[in-house]
């Protein structure tokens, strides 16, 4: 694989792009919207043929960093990869050219169905191989490295031999490929489960991580018990900032999303977000300035 | 050992048939012993497996009916949110997606409608249904490449007769017994709930076209549908009028040819003899 051909994100505060901001974000342009230095889509919802997403997508494009952020190719499935959602997502890849691309360690489809969920993964050797092929394909289809996302979760599977920092660092060690760390996501599988977040991602090799995820989560009451459920629906709690902070501690600053896909809140607020993530950025060294990361897209 | 494929096939099954249990021992059951669990009571692991399938079942059910909701906006607001959740859940059920790109599922709501029980009677709902599915696929569908009409007025008019249009790529025709988009346009976000809608009152001709970045939707008389129908299917221009004028007599064919040309609905054109 060309390695050249993969431009980093700088360390800088991006979000989600939502349909709800398209206007508002070109008739503002990037000086007004500062501090959000690039956007990240769900690559699936620029894979129809035409229509007002592609029209927007490529005039924001034009003016801000990309990154193409897909949950359907269910990179864990033991069916084998879906060839027409590949297929797709390299022509939008290549249409975009984005500066990172990235999927998640989980599956979605079996039977030929798809169900809609980022489901997890027993940790084996058996898993091993099978993601392993599969992020392999991916990677040499689209001719560029891919991040590959730590997932949240609320079940573990008896099957699992290795617990899943080991298993995520296999994988990339494995591949070639990147982590997109989330760290909300780690910190509502370790509460879901019991587990140690710092001691989790400590764990991580900081020199695979291409990017950072930061998000609400939700606090349920579950049969009696408490269930955080990652959905994206709110402000980053006190805890996940905790440890992102402990994370860019250990790893320097990297590129860090403010994920917002439900309740979507306007635009100041996903701005408000993003400048506190950058704040923190700015406490360790390396941070690039906005106009000069813009220079990177 | 049980393998990966198994899983998943076990897990798919257990949550889209409600049948946890034939997953169920594949899941870890966390042991809560007494006095672990201190301060804010924060952790989940007393948890059954039952129950943490069950999150993964209301998830994949939720986030798909949302996504349902989203492309059938007026049949959820005919029908009520309530009621739509529950089709939906049986939508999911008989027809899970197949394609992880949600933006068109629902292709089969129409021909669901109409053997659903509880809105059988209801017939209008499954071409309000089929309406809002292909004002989907005119939102998504390819763009326009760009149509010349200058190169029309360089030809030959006694070469005319023998034009064949492409339409659109995003343009789809529709006609229903019911006044389909009276009901569309009465339950659009902000509009005036309209209480005197009549269900007799006549059949309606569609065409539905995206002009730009927004979707349209044209009423026709039945001769211009008819008309849209014959040039649709391949038909040369003289075909299309003469059996179009032969059926309707009042057809006007520079109205019609007006309205195509107006609106952009042409994609491109060639000569059947050359």
């Amino acid at each position: 694989m060309d390695s050249s051909s993969w431009v980093p994100i700088p360390a800088i505060a991006g979000v989600g792009l939502k349909p709800q901001h398209y206007e508002e974000i070109l008739s503002l342009g990037p000086k007004a919207i500062a501090p959000i230095g690039w956007f990240e889509v769900h690559t699936e919802n620029y894979m129809g043929d035409g229509g007002p997403p592609h029209h927007y997508l490529e005039k924001i494009r034009q003016d801000y960093p990309l990154s193409m952020h897909g949950v359907g190719l269910s990179l864990g499935t033991a069916e084998g990869l879906n060839q027409d959602h590949l297929r797709g997502v390299k022509n939008v890849v290549d249409r975009y050219q984005p500066a990172l691309v990235s999927e998640h360690i989980s599956w979605s489809i079996a039977n030929g169905v798809y169900l809609n969920d980022l489901i997890p993964l027993p940790y084996t050797a058996e898993t091993m191989k099978i993601i392993g092929d599969n992020i392999d394909l991916v990677q040499n289809f689209l001719g560029r490295q891919i991040l590959v996302e730590n997932p949240s979760s609320y079940l573990l599977f008896k099957s699992s031999d290795r617990e899943e920092p080991d298993f995520i660092n296999e994988i990339l060690a494995n591949t070639g490929c990147g982590l997109l760390l989330d760290v909300n996501n780690v910190y509502v599988s370790c509460q879901n489960h019991g587990w140690d977040a710092r001691d989790y991602i400590a764990r991580l090799k900081p020199e695979t991580v291409g990017e950072i995820h930061l998000a609400g989560h939700a606090v349920k009451e579950w049969h009696g018990q408490t269930l955080r459920i990652d959905d994206h629906g709110s402000n980053v709690s006190r805890e996940v900032w905790d440890l992102y902070v402990y994370t860019l501690s250990l790893m320097g600053p990297k590129p860090s999303l403010i994920e917002w896909d439900s309740n979507i809140p306007s635009l100041m607020t996903l701005q408000q977000e993003a400048e506190r993530a950058n704040s923190l950025l700015r406490k360790f060294p390396g941070v690039i300035d906005d106009q000069g990361a813009r220079k990177n897209g | 050992m049980v393998t990966l494929c198994d899983i998943q096939d076990k897990f798919s099954r257990a949550i889209l048939g409600a049948q946890n249990e034939i997953v169920m021992n594949e899941i870890v059951m966390t042991e809560i012993i007494a006095g672990e669990i201190t301060g804010e009571g924060d952790l989940a692991l007393g948890l059954t497996p039952q129950a943490r399938i069950n999150i993964y079942r209301n998830n994949s059910f939720i986030t798909l009916s949302r996504a349902l909701a989203k492309n059938f906006p007026v049949l959820c607001r005919l029908v009520g949110q309530n009621f739509f959740d529950h089709l939906a859940e049986k939508y999911v059920e008989k027809y899970p997606p197949v394609t992880p790109l949600l933006m068109s599922y629902g292709a089969n709501m129409p021909e669901f409608l109409k053997g659903f029980d509880a809105v059988k009677d209801l017939s209008y709902l499954a071409d309000v249904a089929r309406l809002e599915h292909l004002w989907t696929m005119s939102f998504n569908g390819p763009d326009a490449t760009g149509f010349d009409l200058g190169l029309i007025s360089k030809m030959d008019p006694e070469r005319f007769d023998d034009l064949i249009f492409k339409f659109l790529p995003n343009m789809q025709l529709m006609s229903s017994v019911f006044p389909i988009l009276d009901i569309w346009l009465a339950n659009q976000e902000g509009a005036q709930k309209s209480e005197d809608i009549d269900l007799d009152s006549g059949p309606c001709y569609l065409v539905i076209f995206r002009k730009a970045q927004v979707v349209e939707i044209m009423t026709l008389d039945l001769a211009n549908y008819t008309f849209f129908e014959f040039l649709g299917s391949g038909e040369t221009l003289s075909c299309a009028a003469e059996k179009v004028t032969t059926k309707y007599p009042g057809f006007n064919l520079q109205a019609a040819m007006n309205n195509i040309v107006q609106n952009s609905m042409i994609e491109h054109f060639e000569c059947a003899k050359n």
